[in-house]
């Protein structure tokens, strides 16, 4: 009698912790801009709860540690906006107002490609994807200026979910999830309580880290262009800085912009190796001291599985699904390696 | 004709209820903490309920920290296999407000050496090294005053391990003797 009302009330709880995940996942998934929104809201959590801990050990509570830390943050967004915004606008819109050049460029460059090869096959094979690529771009730039309003009430949506979210998860957090384990059964209790631990810790780092990987590869390409002096050095090192977030595949996706502007610009060969070569040297960089002292350490995962995770992450969730897929597949990896440590004892 | 025990302004008193902080300032282990670090340790605590018999925690599981029992008891059983037939026995049973597991707070993977069963319908406080360790990170301060406590908890368990040993010793000397 006992034993059964003991399972049966396991069973209801592990029952009642399964549906909050699956509906909280449901709901995440499914509400438009929720799921970037908490991304964003995850990352902008691991990289504030330094100084709110911080504000904790000096004898605020977590609630007004959370608000004086939100309120300097918003402050110094507030003068970013309203000092630099109108530059960087410029520096933005003198792109813009570029991007056809560019694009008839790349086609010009493609047909001339194309011709070479022609005329290396001698008819063997006719090579044509200039046509192709010309109404792909004409088709990709009106779609993009058709859906211009949605995509900016997206970016506005999750410009403000995001900080509210996180400011949540800093200010509440713990408490939510004290409350939560409260549901978990005494027999996997004390699992749940070091898997969250660990996950907590383990995705934490690996923010952190890759944050600062991206920063300092993004900071490596803006002087290495400024010092070449080739055009748009700041926009090509935050593309550079968020593409590297993508691993294996980031660099190279980077590195295009670079090239086409180079190549359509005309510049000389030694120009476009010399850009190659800034974007070598910070990638270099990044092999070499960065992700062995800092990312390698933290996530530990086989080289081929970090591949097939992107890979999958690709398949399910685009250039989203590639970035959060490492710490997706290190998170599984954890739950599993309790999980099978839980069940080996019992 | 009624007959008064107790006087009347006593039924009319607001009988203060034992909270989890009143449990944790009794308990040795925090008896260093200032009320207002007590708070801090309070909301990262987590308080557990068991049922008559329900297992806290089985003989070589992985330990994860201590507890304290706020309400109830908790036998401390000892497991042993002989012919796969297993035999417990209890080594002890441990009332309100005493603790067990606290060795597992600093262990690496350490495993329990004895099973824990509610001998009643139990409530318990449940102290984590994840707790222990965020304590550290976040209030070093606290963070030290419960390892100091926890230290001298060890040095004392060390040496009354260290006479037990030194008796038994001396016994079998004596049985040899004679």
């Amino acid at each position: 009698m006992f034993i059964d009302n003991v399972k049966k009330e396991r069973y209801i709880r592990t029952i009642a912790v399964l549906i909050i995940i699956f509906i909280c996942g449901a709901v995440i998934f499914i509400v438009e801009n929720l799921l970037i929104s908490f991304i964003l809201a995850f990352v902008i959590n691991y990289l504030l709860s330094p100084f709110v801990d911080n504000l904790e050990r000096r004898g605020f509570t977590r609630l007004y540690g959370s608000i004086i830390v939100f309120s300097v943050l918003t402050f110094f967004v507030g003068i970013y906006l309203y000092y630099f915004i109108p530059n960087s606008g410029k520096h933005l819109d003198a792109f813009i107002s570029e991007i056809p050049k560019y694009g008839k460029g790349t086609i010009a460059l493609a047909k001339e490609l194309e011709a070479f090869a022609n005329n290396l096959l001698n008819g063997a094979y006719t090579v044509n994807f200039s046509e192709s690529l010309d109404s792909n771009f004409l088709e990709i730039s009106t779609e993009f200026m058709d859906n211009l309003p949605s995509h900016i009430s997206a970016a506005i949506t999750i410009l403000l979910l995001s900080p509210f979210f996180a400011f949540f998860m800093i200010a509440e957090g713990r408490f939510i999830m004290q409350k939560l384990m409260i549901l978990v059964p005494n027999n996997l209790f004390e699992m749940a309580l070091t898997l969250q631990y660990q996950i907590n810790n383990q995705v934490g780092g690996f923010i952190r880290a890759r944050l600062l990987e991206a920063g300092i590869v993004g900071f490596i390409v803006w002087i290495g262009l400024l010092i070449i002096g080739f055009p748009y050095a700041l926009l090509l090192a935050v593309i550079a800085a968020l593409t590297n977030l993508i691993p294996y595949i980031g660099p190279f996706i980077a590195i295009i912009p670079a090239v086409l502007i180079a190549l359509v610009n005309g510049s000389t060969s030694m120009e476009i190796l010399m850009v190659i070569s800034v974007y070598f040297i910070s990638q270099m960089v990044d092999v070499v001291f960065i992700v062995p002292f800092v990312v390698a350490k933290i996530v530990d995962l086989h080289a081929g599985i970090v591949v097939v995770a992107i890979i999958a992450g690709a398949q399910f969730g685009g250039i989203i699904g590639m970035i959060i897929s490492i710490p997706v597949v290190s998170i599984l990896k954890l739950t599993s390696k309790e999980i099978y440590d839980y069940y080996l004892h019992h | 004709m009624i007959i008064i025990n107790e006087p009347i302004w006593n039924k009319f008193r607001k009988i203060r209820k034992k909270t989890t902080i009143d449990i944790l300032s009794k308990n040795y282990l925090f008896q260093d903490l200032t009320s207002k670090e007590l708070k801090i340790l309070n909301a990262i605590v987590h308080e557990r309920t068991y049922v008559k018999d329900e297992v806290i925690f089985r003989q070589n599981d992985t330990g994860v920290g201590m507890y304290i029992i706020s309400k109830g008891a908790v036998d401390i059983i000892a497991e042993n296999y002989e012919d796969r037939k297993m035999e417990e026995t209890i080594i002890v049973t441990l009332n309100e407000d005493d603790f067990f597991g606290e060795l597992s707070l600093i262990e690496e993977n350490g495993k329990r050496s004895a099973t824990a069963k509610a001998t009643f319908d139990t409530s318990l406080i449940g102290f984590f090294k994840p707790n222990l360790m965020e304590i550290m990170k976040m209030n070093p301060g606290i963070g030290v005053k419960i390892t100091w406590r926890l230290c001298q908890v060890l040095g004392q368990r060390l040496k009354d391990t260290t006479d037990n040993l030194a008796n038994v010793k001396q016994q079998l000397s004596s049985q040899e003797v004679g």
